[in-house]
């Protein structure tokens, strides 16, 4: 949420992810459909240094944390 | 939590043995339904039929979703019917006084109490299962878990009647809780049935948040199955002249029941963070409750009573009827539910059937200890409370009700020493109903048969219950039965998120030979060189 959201005479950010319709992109979402893949993408977002993601599952996956 | 094994060929491969297919006869011919695997080395299915995370899903929603069978309605009718004598006896009880019952000076205790003391017992099993194996890592333990824990809620709340009820003047009940008053009127802190009250209530608590804290996940599936379908526009249809129908019931109501739970990596770390911690905290509570329901007798000076096995008997006794009334319940259920088999297989009845013939004996050894204790200790009125009040046709008129107790709690469980018996759902429903009547005769043993013959030979009386002792406990049984029945209806019936996690896909690491959870992998499964050096 920007500042811009609440008060809308304060001047926009431009947004810094933005998909090719020209729409801005808040954030990704992938489907895995087992729990080895979506265990390795999380291995492979926390090495490449994203710190605000999550993984939604339907049961406790050990070792995601 | 290790992996299970879903075919022969891994199980083997798996189990020590190199390469590919191996010789059936390492794992044995399965027998039954395919969990009865002869060789320890392999670890049985807990789920059958090799189900995947959304079928375990459907099945278990739609228990709830789905119509139930045609038995459940009048079923539950019938049981709201036979509870409705309940509120009718107490009301008459508390209009009229405790006179209603067949007690009298000298039986004081009779039914009430017993009744008291099979519904705690009755419920011990849930907090065994929930607790103890749980932190044991007993993952047989996801199959009865829920089910369980829900009839420890039930029978609490059947037993938490009863000593309500019989102080008499039920509006003085709260006499029973230590409240600051003007009176001064406190209850004797050195009493164990001020003790109960305490523990009674601790053990409602905690059974009881632990029951909806692991339900909370499975509420949060069934609220987004309903939102999915009021999305989509696929929802059961709205009831007649309202503008809302099941379906937005369930979004809401499981939704508000769910607390906003989102699936995330984030909840399920706290979620097993408390489960854990709960579990830990019941844990001393399987063995604190019934231990000081027992002191209620223990720490009398009445012969019979004035025992210091009561703790571990008690104990015993209410895991083995516990374990008993599960079973009573649930063989019906696999009948009743469409795939409730494939949780609840034969593996997990033989499992338990293990434990009531290990808690059956340890009852019956109660059982005999008490005999020798009141032999080696030389005291004629112990000896006499046991032999002439109990035992001994000539001299006991409760020898029957003695002998109908040693017959359901000690012979009876002895067929379980036989496999073709362990694994018969059919004997063992009647093991476990002969069990649990045992165990209801078990308490009336000990409260009656000691209480009727007091020390002088003039103050000797038989109890008599009377229609309304008869019906007060009838009305009792047809509570629980309208609950569980209810549970079985609209709450999720088996632990989803468990027995997913319990899956052989449920493992991040396939490839890993045991390990299937981060922690694990530090422990070298094969070559301790290289796990030394980290190569996960």
């Amino acid at each position: 949420m920007a500042i811009s959201d609440y008060f809308p005479f304060f001047p926009k950010s431009p947004p810094r992810f933005v998909a090719a319709s020209g729409a801005p992109i808040a954030g990704a979402l992938a489907r895995f459909e087992d729990p080895a893949s979506v265990y390795h993408a999380a291995e492979t977002m926390r090495d490449a240094g994203y710190t605000k993601f999550d993984v939604m599952a339907p049961f406790p996956i050990h070792g995601i944390d | 939590m290790s992996s299970i094994h879903p075919d022969k060929v891994t199980a083997e491969r798996l189990a020590g043995v190199q390469g590919g297919p191996q010789s059936p006869s390492v794992a044995g011919e399965p027998i039954g339904d395919g969990t009865l695997i002869e060789d320890p080395r392999v670890r049985a299915p807990l789920v059958l039929n090799d189900r995947s995370f959304g079928e375990v899903t459907d099945i278990v929603c739609g228990y709830t979703e789905n119509k139930p069978g045609k038995w459940w309605l009048p079923a539950v009718l019938l049981c709201a019917s036979v509870a409705g004598l309940l509120p009718l006896m107490i009301g008459f009880l508390v209009i009229t006084g405790v006179g209603v019952w067949g007690l009298n000076n000298q039986v004081n205790w009779a039914w009430d109490i017993t009744n008291f003391v099979f519904w705690i017992g009755s419920g011990h099993a849930g907090t065994l299962i929930s607790a103890i194996l749980c932190i044991f890592k007993q993952n047989w333990r996801t199959a009865v878990n829920r089910s369980a824990e829900a009839m420890t809620i039930f029978a609490v709340i059947c037993a938490g009647i009863f000593p309500g009820i019989h102080v008499g003047r039920v509006w003085f009940a709260w006499f029973l809780f230590p409240i600051p008053n003007y009176n001064y009127i406190w209850p004797n802190f050195r009493s164990p049935l001020l003790w109960d009250v305490f523990a009674v209530s601790t053990y409602a608590t905690v059974s009881l948040l632990f029951w909806y804290m692991g339900m909370i996940p499975d509420l949060a599936t069934l609220r987004d199955r309903a939102d999915r379908r009021l999305r989509l526009g696929t929802q059961a249809k709205n009831f007649p002249f309202l503008p809302f129908g099941s379906d937005h019931l369930r979004a809401y109501g499981y939704g508000v029941l769910s607390q906003g739970w989102r699936f995330s990596s984030r909840h399920w770390i706290r979620y097993e963070t408390a489960y854990l911690l709960l579990a830990g905290i019941s844990t001393p509570l399987v063995l604190s409750v019934h231990s000081i329901v027992s002191f209620d007798f223990a720490t009398s000076v009445v012969p019979g009573w004035h025992t210091t096995i009561f703790p571990p008997y008690f104990v015993a006794g209410a895991i083995f009827g516990g374990f008993a009334m599960v079973l009573l319940l649930l063989i019906p259920a696999r009948l009743l539910f469409p795939n409730f088999k494939d949780f609840l297989t034969l593996k997990h009845l033989e499992t338990m059937a293990k434990i009531i013939l290990v808690t059956g004996k340890m009852v019956g050894f109660a059982y005999s200890m008490e005999f020798f204790i009141a032999w080696y200790g030389g005291n004629a009125f112990e000896l006499y409370a046991f032999l002439g009040n109990r035992v001994d046709p000539r001299l006991a008129p409760y020898w029957w009700a003695y002998w109908a107790m040693i017959f359901c709690n000690v012979v009876t469980p002895q067929v379980f020493w036989f496999r073709a018996m362990r694994t018969n759902p059919m004997v063992f429903w009647i093991v476990a109903a002969f069990v649990t009547g045992g165990m209801w005769f078990e308490r009336f043993v000990i409260i009656v048969t000691s209480l009727h013959r007091g020390w002088l030979p003039g103050e000797w009386h038989m109890f008599y219950p009377t229609l309304v002792d008869i019906g007060t406990f009838v009305g009792s049984i047809g509570l629980f039965l309208m609950l569980f029945l209810l549970f079985l209806r609209f709450l999720p019936v088996f632990a989803i998120a468990e027995l997913k996690a319990v899956l052989p896909q449920a493992s991040p690491h396939p490839d890993h030979h045991e390990g299937d959870h981060g922690a694990d992998d530090k422990v070298p499964h094969q070559d301790p060189i290289n796990a030394a050096k980290g190569a996960h």
